[in-house]
């Protein structure tokens, strides 16, 4: 047997990675809730952002009245981060768009993601219908994490899951964006609930 | 648009601009079309054009994942191993097990 074909364990039938291997998490949710920041959080490169200031181009188009004045930059188009994970192993961060006008490249984003975490703000729980609805529809897992802004928990997650009716087995949990641990904890999350999905269907199939 | 690539060789100097040179140069490291869109502050649909050239020419080769079929218990060195197929990501419990011990050590 090459080297170049040996399997990674000698004892360890199954797949077998060649080559470096890119895996991504998208993370979603309405305008203005935290996505930026929480790519922003956790990312080992520089954030490739395409946040620029909002400007008057964006009036009565973006309606900033319900994220308060500290919102003065906006994502066009998109956001990525990066975290290797050694063994040749990368992570890849994907923030989607946060304006409705941009959603053609959602599919773009999401193709290949392992899951997806949906950032929603309890002030404005209608805004991640779209998202979640996404996700159901293509049958990307994905979890529900609520930004807690400044520590405020407007809503439980059992309230939250029961607003946005989301399925039992879907996790909802409180996070923090700007806390590194608690993202890594949405991602575990994620990865958790797509490892449980894919031995379900797995199961189904055998 | 993750899909990593990696430098297999240098560029040429006569054949090869300042752009294809750039991208050779950090595909040593391997990198994403979103990774040298970024360093390099070229559009997405540009980059993708230029890795296409150098993908073409062998100079760079793409990151891939592929699932080895279970041997069997007593492999027989005279059987070819079947050829390897393409899992989703998603399905994949062994690369799911890997990132989520990758992330809990970060």
């Amino acid at each position: 047997m090459t080297a170049a074909f040996a399997p990674n364990s000698a004892n360890a039938p199954g797949p077998t990675r060649r080559g470096p291997t890119s895996v991504k998490i998208v993370i979603s949710g309405g305008f203005g809730v935290g996505k930026t920041t929480m790519v922003t959080s956790v990312t080992e490169i520089t954030p490739f952002t395409t946040e620029v200031p909002m400007t008057e181009a964006s009036l009565g188009i973006d309606d900033t009245s319900i994220v308060g004045d500290r919102k003065t930059h906006t994502t066009v188009a998109m956001d990525f981060g990066r975290i290797s994970l050694g063994n040749d192993l990368y992570l890849y961060l994907f923030g989607t768009p946060g304006q409705d006008r941009f959603s053609f490249m959602w599919d773009d984003l999401t193709t290949g993601a392992v899951g997806a975490i949906v950032l929603v703000d309890t002030r404005r729980l209608q805004e991640s219908f779209a998202p979640i609805n996404y996700f159901e529809e293509r049958d990307i897992p994905f979890v529900v994490a609520i930004n807690c802004f400044d520590g405020n928990v407007l809503h439980s997650p059992e309230a939250v899951r029961e607003a946005l009716q989301v399925a039992e087995d879907t996790p909802v949990m409180l996070t923090d964006a700007r806390d590194r641990n608690q993202v890594k904890v949405a991602m575990a999350s994620v990865v958790r609930h797509a490892m449980a999905r894919a031995r379900a269907a797995l199961g189904d199939a055998g | 648009m993750e899909t990593l690539v990696v430098a297999t060789q240098a560029a040429d100097e006569d054949s090869h601009g300042p752009e294809h040179r750039r991208i050779l140069q950090l595909c040593e490291e391997p990198q994403s079309l979103v990774d040298l869109s970024a360093f390099l502050k070229m559009p997405l649909g540009v980059i993708r054009v230029l890795l296409g050239d150098l993908l073409a020419t062998g100079h760079l080769e793409t990151g891939h994942y592929v699932q080895v079929a279970p041997t069997s218990p007593d492999p027989s060195p005279s059987t070819p191993a079947p050829p390897p197929a393409e899992v989703p990501v998603h399905r994949d419990l062994t690369l799911l097990g890997e990132l989520l011990d990758g992330i809990e050590a970060l």
